[in-house]
Protein backbone atom coordinates (compact mmCIF):
# COMPACT_ATOMS: atom_id res chain seq x y z
CA UNK A 1 0.00 0.00 0.00
CA UNK A 2 1.83 3.27 -0.79
CA UNK A 3 2.43 5.19 2.19
CA UNK A 4 -0.29 8.16 1.99
CA UNK A 5 -2.93 5.37 1.88
CA UNK A 6 -1.71 3.53 4.82
CA UNK A 7 -1.75 7.02 6.68
CA UNK A 8 -5.04 7.87 5.89
CA UNK A 9 -6.47 4.56 6.89
CA UNK A 10 -4.43 4.36 9.82
CA UNK A 11 -6.27 7.80 11.20
CA UNK A 12 -9.50 6.31 9.74
CA UNK A 13 -9.43 3.83 12.35
CA UNK A 14 -7.83 6.04 15.16
CA UNK A 15 -11.52 8.61 13.86
CA UNK A 16 -13.63 5.75 14.44
CA UNK A 17 -12.57 4.07 17.87
CA UNK A 18 -11.65 7.47 19.52
CA UNK A 19 -14.53 7.12 22.63
CA UNK A 20 -13.45 9.33 24.98
CA UNK A 21 -11.15 11.37 23.34
CA UNK A 22 -7.75 12.46 24.04
CA UNK A 23 -5.02 10.64 25.73
CA UNK A 24 -7.09 7.12 25.30
CA UNK A 25 -5.98 7.30 21.58
CA UNK A 26 -2.57 7.24 22.41
CA UNK A 27 -1.97 3.69 22.57
CA UNK A 28 -4.14 2.85 19.35
CA UNK A 29 -1.84 5.39 17.33
CA UNK A 30 1.29 4.41 19.27
CA UNK A 31 1.03 0.98 18.35
CA UNK A 32 -0.16 1.21 14.46
CA UNK A 33 2.56 3.91 13.87
CA UNK A 34 5.45 2.67 15.70
CA UNK A 35 4.63 -1.17 16.76
CA UNK A 36 3.11 -2.30 13.43
CA UNK A 37 4.47 0.09 10.45
CA UNK A 38 7.72 1.27 12.32
CA UNK A 39 7.75 4.66 11.14
CA UNK A 40 9.47 6.26 14.34
CA UNK A 41 11.33 5.30 17.04
CA UNK A 42 9.81 4.38 20.43
CA UNK A 43 11.32 7.89 22.00
CA UNK A 44 10.60 9.42 18.97
CA UNK A 45 7.12 9.39 19.09
CA UNK A 46 6.76 10.33 22.91
CA UNK A 47 8.62 13.58 21.32
CA UNK A 48 5.67 14.34 18.81
CA UNK A 49 2.95 13.40 21.90
CA UNK A 50 4.71 15.97 24.01
CA UNK A 51 4.74 18.87 21.15
CA UNK A 52 1.43 17.68 20.18
CA UNK A 53 0.25 17.82 24.07
CA UNK A 54 1.44 21.84 23.88
CA UNK A 55 -0.58 22.62 21.11
CA UNK A 56 -4.35 23.71 21.83
CA UNK A 57 -6.69 21.18 19.54
CA UNK A 58 -7.64 17.45 20.21
CA UNK A 59 -4.68 15.44 20.95
CA UNK A 60 -5.72 12.71 18.41
CA UNK A 61 -5.66 15.13 16.06
CA UNK A 62 -2.43 17.05 16.74
CA UNK A 63 -1.27 13.53 16.86
CA UNK A 64 -1.92 13.07 13.35
CA UNK A 65 -1.02 16.41 12.12
CA UNK A 66 2.67 15.63 13.83
CA UNK A 67 2.99 11.96 12.31
CA UNK A 68 1.36 13.45 9.05
CA UNK A 69 4.07 16.27 8.48
CA UNK A 70 7.36 13.91 9.79
CA UNK A 71 6.14 11.24 7.05
CA UNK A 72 5.25 13.29 4.14
CA UNK A 73 4.94 16.84 4.93
CA UNK A 74 1.79 19.75 5.17
CA UNK A 75 -0.28 17.63 2.23
CA UNK A 76 0.23 14.82 4.89
CA UNK A 77 0.04 16.61 7.77
CA UNK A 78 -4.00 17.88 6.37
CA UNK A 79 -4.46 14.08 5.40
CA UNK A 80 -3.64 12.75 8.25
CA UNK A 81 -5.87 15.51 10.31
CA UNK A 82 -8.92 15.11 8.03
CA UNK A 83 -8.88 11.32 8.25
CA UNK A 84 -8.80 11.55 12.00
CA UNK A 85 -11.86 13.94 11.79
CA UNK A 86 -13.98 12.49 9.20
CA UNK A 87 -15.35 9.32 10.56
CA UNK A 88 -17.27 11.82 13.82
CA UNK A 89 -18.78 13.72 10.93
CA UNK A 90 -19.99 10.95 8.93
CA UNK A 91 -21.14 9.33 12.13
CA UNK A 92 -23.38 12.87 12.90
CA UNK A 93 -24.57 13.50 9.46
CA UNK A 94 -25.51 9.52 9.18
CA UNK A 95 -27.32 9.25 12.69
CA UNK A 96 -27.73 12.68 14.52
CA UNK A 97 -31.48 11.97 15.14
CA UNK A 98 -30.56 8.73 16.65
CA UNK A 99 -28.09 10.34 18.81
CA UNK A 100 -30.45 13.18 20.33
CA UNK A 101 -32.98 10.11 20.80
CA UNK A 102 -31.04 7.26 22.29
CA UNK A 103 -28.12 9.15 24.00
CA UNK A 104 -30.09 9.03 27.30
CA UNK A 105 -31.35 5.27 26.79
CA UNK A 106 -30.88 3.10 29.73
CA UNK A 107 -28.76 0.46 27.31
CA UNK A 108 -26.72 2.90 26.09
CA UNK A 109 -25.96 3.85 29.65
CA UNK A 110 -24.97 0.74 30.70
CA UNK A 111 -22.75 0.35 27.33
CA UNK A 112 -20.59 3.67 28.79
CA UNK A 113 -20.49 2.75 32.58
CA UNK A 114 -18.41 -0.49 31.05
CA UNK A 115 -16.56 1.56 28.44
CA UNK A 116 -15.81 4.68 30.63
CA UNK A 117 -13.10 2.52 32.73
CA UNK A 118 -12.18 0.83 29.91
CA UNK A 119 -11.03 4.22 28.46
CA UNK A 120 -9.38 4.82 32.01
CA UNK A 121 -7.27 1.97 31.82
CA UNK A 122 -6.06 2.63 28.74
CA UNK A 123 -4.72 5.99 29.25
CA UNK A 124 -3.17 4.34 32.03
CA UNK A 125 -1.41 1.96 29.88
CA UNK A 126 -0.67 5.10 27.73
CA UNK A 127 1.36 6.69 30.61
CA UNK A 128 2.46 3.67 31.77
CA UNK A 129 4.26 2.71 28.41
CA UNK A 130 5.65 6.24 28.01
CA UNK A 131 7.10 6.00 31.55
CA UNK A 132 9.09 2.76 30.64
CA UNK A 133 10.66 4.69 27.87
CA UNK A 134 11.81 7.02 29.58
CA UNK A 135 13.23 4.83 32.26
CA UNK A 136 10.67 5.81 35.03
CA UNK A 137 9.47 2.10 35.58
CA UNK A 138 12.66 0.24 35.56
CA UNK A 139 14.89 2.56 37.45
CA UNK A 140 17.00 3.09 34.95
CA UNK A 141 15.60 7.13 34.96
CA UNK A 142 17.92 9.34 36.48
CA UNK A 143 16.73 11.29 40.13
CA UNK A 144 16.15 14.39 38.19
CA UNK A 145 13.83 12.77 35.67
CA UNK A 146 11.84 11.27 38.32
CA UNK A 147 11.86 14.60 40.29
CA UNK A 148 10.72 16.18 36.97
CA UNK A 149 7.71 13.57 37.09
CA UNK A 150 6.80 13.91 40.32
CA UNK A 151 6.67 17.94 40.24
CA UNK A 152 4.88 17.96 37.07
CA UNK A 153 2.17 15.40 38.42
CA UNK A 154 2.29 17.31 41.65
CA UNK A 155 1.56 20.26 39.86
CA UNK A 156 -1.09 18.87 37.44
CA UNK A 157 -3.31 17.47 40.21
CA UNK A 158 -2.95 20.10 43.14
CA UNK A 159 -2.82 23.27 41.37
CA UNK A 160 -5.23 25.02 38.44
CA UNK A 161 -2.08 26.12 36.45
CA UNK A 162 -2.85 25.47 33.03
CA UNK A 163 -1.77 22.41 31.96
CA UNK A 164 0.22 23.96 28.66
CA UNK A 165 1.70 26.69 31.34
CA UNK A 166 3.05 23.40 33.76
CA UNK A 167 4.33 21.97 30.13
CA UNK A 168 5.74 25.00 29.57
CA UNK A 169 7.96 25.40 33.00
CA UNK A 170 9.09 21.62 32.92
CA UNK A 171 10.30 22.40 29.17
CA UNK A 172 12.04 25.35 30.54
CA UNK A 173 13.55 23.96 33.19
CA UNK A 174 14.67 20.84 31.07
CA UNK A 175 16.59 23.24 28.97
CA UNK A 176 18.62 24.43 32.23
CA UNK A 177 19.02 21.31 33.66
CA UNK A 178 20.04 19.23 30.97
CA UNK A 179 21.77 21.66 28.96
CA UNK A 180 25.23 19.89 29.52
CA UNK A 181 24.43 16.48 28.04
CA UNK A 182 23.62 17.70 24.99
CA UNK A 183 26.37 20.85 24.29
CA UNK A 184 28.94 19.47 22.30
CA UNK A 185 32.06 19.39 24.53
CA UNK B 1 -41.90 8.65 29.14
CA UNK B 2 -38.58 8.38 28.22
CA UNK B 3 -39.29 8.72 24.80
CA UNK B 4 -41.56 11.55 25.03
CA UNK B 5 -38.90 13.11 27.39
CA UNK B 6 -36.40 12.85 24.14
CA UNK B 7 -38.66 13.89 21.48
CA UNK B 8 -39.59 16.93 23.58
CA UNK B 9 -36.04 17.32 23.86
CA UNK B 10 -35.00 17.11 19.91
CA UNK B 11 -38.14 19.48 18.79
CA UNK B 12 -36.81 21.66 21.42
CA UNK B 13 -33.40 21.68 19.70
CA UNK B 14 -34.84 21.41 16.14
CA UNK B 15 -37.48 24.48 17.25
CA UNK B 16 -34.87 27.21 18.32
CA UNK B 17 -32.77 26.42 14.60
CA UNK B 18 -36.00 26.91 12.82
CA UNK B 19 -36.65 30.42 13.46
CA UNK B 20 -33.19 31.78 13.74
CA UNK B 21 -31.82 30.15 10.50
CA UNK B 22 -35.71 31.32 8.38
CA UNK B 23 -34.28 34.87 9.76
CA UNK B 24 -30.68 34.90 8.85
CA UNK B 25 -30.25 32.19 6.17
CA UNK B 26 -28.63 29.10 5.80
CA UNK B 27 -25.43 30.05 4.16
CA UNK B 28 -25.27 32.92 6.82
CA UNK B 29 -25.83 30.71 9.48
CA UNK B 30 -23.45 28.04 8.68
CA UNK B 31 -20.88 30.95 8.05
CA UNK B 32 -21.91 32.42 11.41
CA UNK B 33 -21.27 28.80 12.95
CA UNK B 34 -17.43 28.40 11.11
CA UNK B 35 -16.56 31.60 12.19
CA UNK B 36 -17.96 31.10 16.38
CA UNK B 37 -16.34 27.70 16.41
CA UNK B 38 -12.75 28.71 14.68
CA UNK B 39 -12.58 31.75 16.98
CA UNK B 40 -13.01 29.71 20.44
CA UNK B 41 -11.14 26.38 18.96
CA UNK B 42 -7.93 27.71 20.43
CA UNK B 43 -9.03 28.18 23.90
CA UNK B 44 -9.93 23.76 23.60
CA UNK B 45 -7.29 22.21 25.03
CA UNK B 46 -6.67 18.42 26.23
CA UNK B 47 -10.46 17.43 26.72
CA UNK B 48 -12.03 20.90 26.31
CA UNK B 49 -14.75 21.06 29.25
CA UNK B 50 -13.00 24.70 29.51
CA UNK B 51 -14.75 26.18 26.35
CA UNK B 52 -18.06 25.15 27.25
CA UNK B 53 -18.92 28.35 29.41
CA UNK B 54 -17.40 30.19 26.14
CA UNK B 55 -19.32 28.36 23.84
CA UNK B 56 -22.33 28.25 25.78
CA UNK B 57 -22.04 32.32 25.59
CA UNK B 58 -21.25 32.45 21.82
CA UNK B 59 -24.54 30.05 20.99
CA UNK B 60 -27.12 31.07 23.35
CA UNK B 61 -26.43 34.73 23.80
CA UNK B 62 -24.55 36.39 21.11
CA UNK B 63 -26.06 34.18 18.11
CA UNK B 64 -29.19 32.61 19.50
CA UNK B 65 -28.43 29.68 17.51
CA UNK B 66 -29.66 27.18 20.88
CA UNK B 67 -31.52 27.69 24.01
CA UNK B 68 -29.45 27.48 26.90
CA UNK B 69 -31.33 24.25 27.82
CA UNK B 70 -30.19 22.25 25.19
CA UNK B 71 -26.51 23.27 25.48
CA UNK B 72 -26.35 20.47 28.01
CA UNK B 73 -28.05 17.75 25.82
CA UNK B 74 -25.65 19.10 22.92
CA UNK B 75 -22.36 18.32 25.23
CA UNK B 76 -24.08 15.19 26.33
CA UNK B 77 -24.63 13.38 23.00
CA UNK B 78 -21.52 14.78 21.64
CA UNK B 79 -19.80 12.74 24.17
CA UNK B 80 -21.36 9.93 22.98
CA UNK B 81 -19.51 10.21 19.43
CA UNK B 82 -16.35 8.85 18.97
CA UNK B 83 -13.75 11.98 19.01
CA UNK B 84 -13.46 15.11 20.09
CA UNK B 85 -16.42 17.07 22.14
CA UNK B 86 -15.91 20.15 21.21
CA UNK B 87 -15.48 19.46 17.50
CA UNK B 88 -19.04 16.97 17.93
CA UNK B 89 -20.66 20.02 19.59
CA UNK B 90 -19.75 21.74 16.26
CA UNK B 91 -20.78 19.12 13.83
CA UNK B 92 -24.02 18.84 15.66
CA UNK B 93 -25.25 22.30 16.35
CA UNK B 94 -24.18 22.80 12.60
CA UNK B 95 -26.12 20.05 11.24
CA UNK B 96 -29.62 20.68 13.19
CA UNK B 97 -29.15 24.49 12.12
CA UNK B 98 -28.11 24.33 8.48
CA UNK B 99 -27.68 20.32 7.45
CA UNK B 100 -24.51 18.92 5.86
CA UNK B 101 -23.16 22.81 4.91
CA UNK B 102 -23.69 23.60 8.52
CA UNK B 103 -22.18 20.46 9.75
CA UNK B 104 -18.96 20.56 7.49
CA UNK B 105 -18.24 23.96 8.26
CA UNK B 106 -18.68 23.89 12.04
CA UNK B 107 -16.38 21.19 11.94
CA UNK B 108 -14.41 23.08 10.20
CA UNK B 109 -14.46 25.92 11.96
CA UNK B 110 -13.12 24.25 15.13
CA UNK B 111 -10.62 22.11 13.64
CA UNK B 112 -8.71 24.79 11.20
CA UNK B 113 -7.54 27.12 13.67
CA UNK B 114 -5.78 24.55 15.65
CA UNK B 115 -4.68 22.49 12.82
CA UNK B 116 -2.67 25.44 11.63
CA UNK B 117 -1.31 26.22 15.17
CA UNK B 118 0.11 22.37 15.35
CA UNK B 119 1.53 22.82 12.06
CA UNK B 120 3.57 25.27 12.93
CA UNK B 121 4.61 23.68 16.00
CA UNK B 122 5.24 20.85 13.84
CA UNK B 123 7.47 22.84 11.21
CA UNK B 124 9.68 24.36 13.85
CA UNK B 125 10.01 21.09 15.93
CA UNK B 126 11.38 18.77 13.17
CA UNK B 127 13.18 22.03 11.80
CA UNK B 128 14.78 22.41 15.22
CA UNK B 129 14.66 18.87 17.25
CA UNK B 130 18.59 18.78 16.61
CA UNK B 131 19.14 22.01 18.61
CA UNK B 132 21.18 21.64 21.76
CA UNK B 133 18.90 23.68 23.39
CA UNK B 134 15.58 22.10 21.66
CA UNK B 135 16.79 18.59 22.88
CA UNK B 136 17.46 19.70 26.89
CA UNK B 137 14.00 21.08 26.74
CA UNK B 138 12.70 17.92 25.44
CA UNK B 139 14.65 16.45 27.84
CA UNK B 140 12.55 18.12 30.56
CA UNK B 141 8.87 17.40 28.68
CA UNK B 142 8.88 13.67 28.14
CA UNK B 143 8.88 12.89 32.01
CA UNK B 144 6.49 16.08 32.40
CA UNK B 145 4.07 14.40 30.03
CA UNK B 146 4.11 11.04 31.30
CA UNK B 147 2.65 12.60 34.58
CA UNK B 148 0.44 14.85 32.24
CA UNK B 149 -1.45 11.48 31.05
CA UNK B 150 -0.91 10.02 33.93
CA UNK B 151 -3.04 12.89 35.75
CA UNK B 152 -5.75 12.34 32.97
CA UNK B 153 -6.25 8.67 33.70
CA UNK B 154 -6.31 9.26 37.49
CA UNK B 155 -9.16 11.50 36.14
CA UNK B 156 -11.11 9.50 34.34
CA UNK B 157 -10.73 7.09 36.31
CA UNK B 158 -12.49 8.89 39.18
CA UNK B 159 -15.63 9.18 37.63
CA UNK B 160 -14.93 5.96 35.39
CA UNK B 161 -14.75 3.66 38.68
CA UNK B 162 -17.30 3.42 41.18
CA UNK B 163 -17.18 -0.73 41.97
CA UNK B 164 -15.20 -3.56 41.76
CA UNK B 165 -16.92 -4.12 38.30
CA UNK B 166 -15.65 -0.57 36.89
CA UNK B 167 -12.55 -1.05 38.65
CA UNK B 168 -11.89 -4.66 37.74
CA UNK B 169 -12.40 -3.62 33.92
CA UNK B 170 -10.10 -0.29 33.80
CA UNK B 171 -7.45 -2.96 35.79
CA UNK B 172 -8.46 -5.56 33.27
CA UNK B 173 -7.89 -3.36 30.11
CA UNK B 174 -4.28 -2.40 31.59
CA UNK B 175 -3.48 -5.69 32.04
CA UNK B 176 -3.99 -6.79 28.78
CA UNK B 177 -2.75 -4.30 26.92
CA UNK B 178 0.88 -4.02 29.11
CA UNK B 179 1.15 -7.89 29.69
CA UNK B 180 -0.51 -9.38 26.75
CA UNK B 181 0.38 -6.44 23.89
CA UNK B 182 -3.27 -6.78 22.62
CA UNK B 183 -3.84 -4.47 19.82
CA UNK B 184 -5.73 -1.51 21.56
CA UNK B 185 -8.07 -1.20 19.01
CA UNK B 186 -9.26 -4.85 19.86
CA UNK B 187 -9.85 -3.63 23.43
CA UNK B 188 -12.10 -0.67 22.69
CA UNK B 189 -14.27 -2.84 20.78
CA UNK B 190 -14.09 -5.03 22.91
CA UNK B 191 -14.93 -2.79 25.96
CA UNK B 192 -18.05 -1.81 23.17
CA UNK B 193 -19.02 -5.17 22.66
CA UNK B 194 -19.16 -5.56 26.71
CA UNK B 195 -21.12 -2.56 27.29
CA UNK B 196 -23.55 -3.82 24.49
CA UNK B 197 -23.93 -7.04 26.22
CA UNK B 198 -24.19 -5.90 29.97
CA UNK B 199 -26.77 -3.27 28.46
CA UNK B 200 -28.58 -6.05 27.21
CA UNK B 201 -28.65 -8.03 30.56
CA UNK B 202 -29.69 -4.97 32.39
CA UNK B 203 -32.58 -4.54 30.50
CA UNK B 204 -33.90 -8.11 30.79
CA UNK B 205 -33.32 -7.74 34.80
CA UNK B 206 -35.57 -4.47 34.66
CA UNK B 207 -38.21 -5.87 32.51
CA UNK B 208 -38.11 -8.86 35.09
CA UNK B 209 -38.00 -6.79 37.80
CA UNK B 210 -39.70 -3.18 36.68
CA UNK B 211 -39.31 -1.23 40.41
CA UNK B 212 -39.26 2.39 38.67
CA UNK B 213 -39.91 3.98 35.73
CA UNK B 214 -37.47 6.37 34.24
Amino acid sequence: MPLFLLLIVTFLIVGIVSFGGGYAMLPVIDHMVVTEEHWFRETDFIDMIAVASMAPGPIAVNAAVMVGYRLLGVGGAFLAAVSVAVPSLFLILIFARAFFKYHRHPRVAAAFYVLRPVIAGMIFYAAASFARRNGLLSGEASWTTLLFFLVAFVLFARTKLHPALVLLFSGVAGMFVYLPHYLPH
Amino acid sequence: MAREEAQRRTKAVAGASEERVRHIGRWRTAWALFLAFAKLSPVTFGGGFAVIPLLERELVDRHRFARREEIVDLFAVAQAVPGSIYVNVGTLIGYRLAGVLGAVLATAGALLPTILIMLVLAVLYEGLKANPYVEATMAGLRPAIVALIAYAGVRVAKTAVDGWLTGGIAVVTFGVLFFLHLHPVLVIVGGIVLGLVVGQWEKTRRVRKPTRVR
